[in-house]
């Protein structure tokens, strides 16, 4: 299988006053297509920052980092923003819909980043949005405000959103930390499901129940143990 | 992005209120003071038409209307004799402000040679009497009055108004000039110049000659000016000048206000966006995570900054004919519409440019600061 995402040797270093604090120190990773993975670690172990890299919202101070093959960190900020439109999914531990949008328009959001030649028209992107709602179950909800929903929905709406473009992987910075344990169950599922499909998951959790079944990689100090 | 931008600021109507407010009280005030800047700019094309082709033959230095001006009767017949000079038009003439008890504003009482009314109300445009245009014949308590001066004292045609303890009869009324805005001959009350300088006090004394000259009326102002240079010769250029000299600085004083008016509109309506932005830092780091580009966040607050002034602003232009024939009627206009809708054409192209720069520059900045944010802190804001 092609390696999707490939870290190496990634230190990201930040100042703090005269202080350098290293949250990552050398870390190496590498995740193939289809895979699911989770990271675990406790908290200031560095996997917000290995996140935030691999969504391309970071660069790392040393090392390379290669996601689809591409090396980011001499990528400029259009470049990246550009990836993160048409590569990336993003799901969120507090879901982090847009409040004054619909559930619809929430997912078909997304579609508007995409650059010229990749854009659909009005119609197609409506029509995608509804499959992708449909998808995760909440077509009977699909004019709603996001403040309508519980937080299980809302998250749904956010994978549904995640999944619009057809990413090449998603990222699940926590997903189920603000749900109960029925929404964290579908949740999963659902993300397992996404998986099944072909697509990559990449997933921050705390919840050893949620890591189940997924490839688990631990890290520690900035570096992954196992 | 439009739709967006209409969608959030339906989400957060309170917000939305507060800038079209803004807008609309801002578009109401400079809207109104460019209106009524602009009637009486109109409006003093009236007075202008009192001088049009003629001179006035004055003391130095006093300007129009000549109220301030004294000269000798003697002097003025010797004017009236020169060569340049028409006599058949040309008159003797005594301006007075007198003031009365009875209203605010003031009177002018015009003393002329009988027969030679028109000499002074003539190329004045749409000027038509009520009643008699001449004195001819009359006797010596017979007035023409003009329109401001038949409405202070409620008068019409045949009626008797009494100024300065005499009473006269109205045998004609001018009727108003201009849009509405008081002028200098709609407060006149024009009389028999011997008549006027006996009841003014000032016999054998004259303000000016209303000079319709013979034939170039440029050739006739230089020979006047070399003949006479104690003296005046006031043209229509520099009756042109006076009123714009004293239009200009209501023009400063109304602009300043306008200026001041703008200023803070666009900075409440930049506090608002600001608040706006800050409100949306995690909106704007989510959309900038999921690939939304920089220009598009701009557009974003642009828009919805343009739509709230635009909205404000066309509440503003509704507002403003209104505001304007309320304020023309506290000022002393007569016919008032308020179901009226008149705005000219270059107001109104002024007031929509001055809505799309508060809305643009107002959101310049707050939509600057929104592509600035890392998405990395908007999405741990809270």
């Amino acid at each position: 299988m092609k390696d999707l995402v490939k870290g190496q040797e990634l230190w990201k270093t930040y100042k703090l006053d005269s202080t350098e604090v290293h949250a990552l120190r050398g870390l190496n990773i590498t995740v193939d297509e289809g895979e699911f993975v989770s990271i675990m670690g406790p908290s200031g172990s560095g996997k917000s920052t290995l996140l935030n890299m691999i969504g391309g919202l970071d660069t790392p101070t040393k090392g390379k980092l290669y996601i689809g093959g591409k090396e980011t960190s001499s990528m400029k900020d259009k470049e990246l923003t550009k990836m993160r439109a048409k590569d990336i999914g993003f799901i969120f531990q507090t879901f982090n819909l847009l409040p004054a949008l619909s559930v619809l328009d929430n997912v078909e959001f997304p579609m508007r980043n995409l650059t010229n030649g990749e854009k659909l028209d009005k119609s197609s992107r409506i029509q995608r949005a509804e499959e992708c709602v449909d998808i995760v179950g909440l077509t009977p909800r699909i004019k709603y405000l996001p403040a309508k929903l519980s937080g299980g929905e809302r998250q749904r709406v956010a994978i549904a959103r995640a999944l619009v473009n057809n990413p090449k992987f998603i990222l699940a910075d926590e997903p189920t930390g603000n749900l109960d344990s029925e929404a964290t169950a579908n949740i999963i599922n659902l993300l397992h499901e996404v998986n099944d499909q072909g697509t990559t998951v990449i997933m921050v959790t705390h919840d050893l129940d949620t890591a189940k079944d997924t490839k688990v990689m631990k890290i520690r100090d900035g570096v992954i143990e196992s | 992005m439009i739709d967006i931008a209409l969608k959030d600021f339906r989400a957060k109507k309170g917000r939305a209120a507060m800038c079209i407010v803004g807008v609309m009280a801002c578009v109401l005030l400079i809207g109104t003071v460019n209106l009524v800047l602009y009637e009486m700019e109109s409006g003093l094309e009236g007075d202008l038409g009192t001088v049009h082709g003629k001179l006035y033959f004055e003391k130095n230095g006093t300007g129009f209307p000549p109220s301030g001006s004294i000269i000798s009767e003697n002097l003025g017949n010797e004017v009236m004799n020169r060569s340049e000079v028409n006599p058949d038009k040309s008159t003797k003439a005594l301006f007075m402000p007198i003031q009365n008890d009875n209203f605010s504003g003031y009177t002018m009482i015009v003393g002329l040679t009988p027969g030679r009314e028109e000499t002074f109300i003539e190329n004045v445009k749409n000027v038509t009497v009520e009643g008699k245009g001449s004195l001819v014949g009359e006797s010596d308590n017979s007035v023409i009055i003009g329109s401001q001066v038949a409405e202070n004292f409620n008068a019409t045609v045949g009626s008797t108004i009494t100024v300065s303890n005499h009473k006269y009869k109205v045998i004609g009324i001018i009727k108003q000039i201009g849009t509405g805005w008081p002028l200098t001959i709609d407060n006149s009350i024009v009389m028999q110049l011997s008549h006027a300088q006996s009841v003014m006090e000032m016999p054998n004394l004259i303000s000016t000659v209303i000079i319709v000259p013979q034939e170039s009326i440029d050739v006739a102002e230089i020979d006047l000016q070399n003949a006479y240079p104690s003296y005046s010769i006031y043209s229509q250029n520099d009756t042109r000048k006076t009123l714009e000299d004293n239009l200009s600085q209501i023009k400063i004083f109304f602009n300043m206000i306008s200026a001041f008016i703008f200023a803070v509109s666009v900075i409440l309506i930049m506090i608002v966006m600001m608040m706006s932005v800050k409100e949306k830092t995690k909106e704007i780091g989510t959309m900038r995570a999921i690939g939304t580009r920089k220009r598009s966040i701009l557009a974003l607050i642009i828009y919805e900054s343009l739509i709230l002034s635009l909205i404000g602003g066309i509440i503003g232009i509704i507002l403003m004919s209104p505001t304007y024939n309320m304020l023309g009627l506290l000022m002393g206009a007569k016919e008032v519409n308020f179901l009226s809708f008149y705005i000219p054409t270059p107001i109104l192209i002024q007031i929509l440019m001055i809505v799309f720069i508060i809305g643009t520059f107002s959101g310049l900045l707050p939509a600057y600061i929104a592509t600035r944010i890392s998405p990395i802190h908007a999405l741990r804001y809270e």
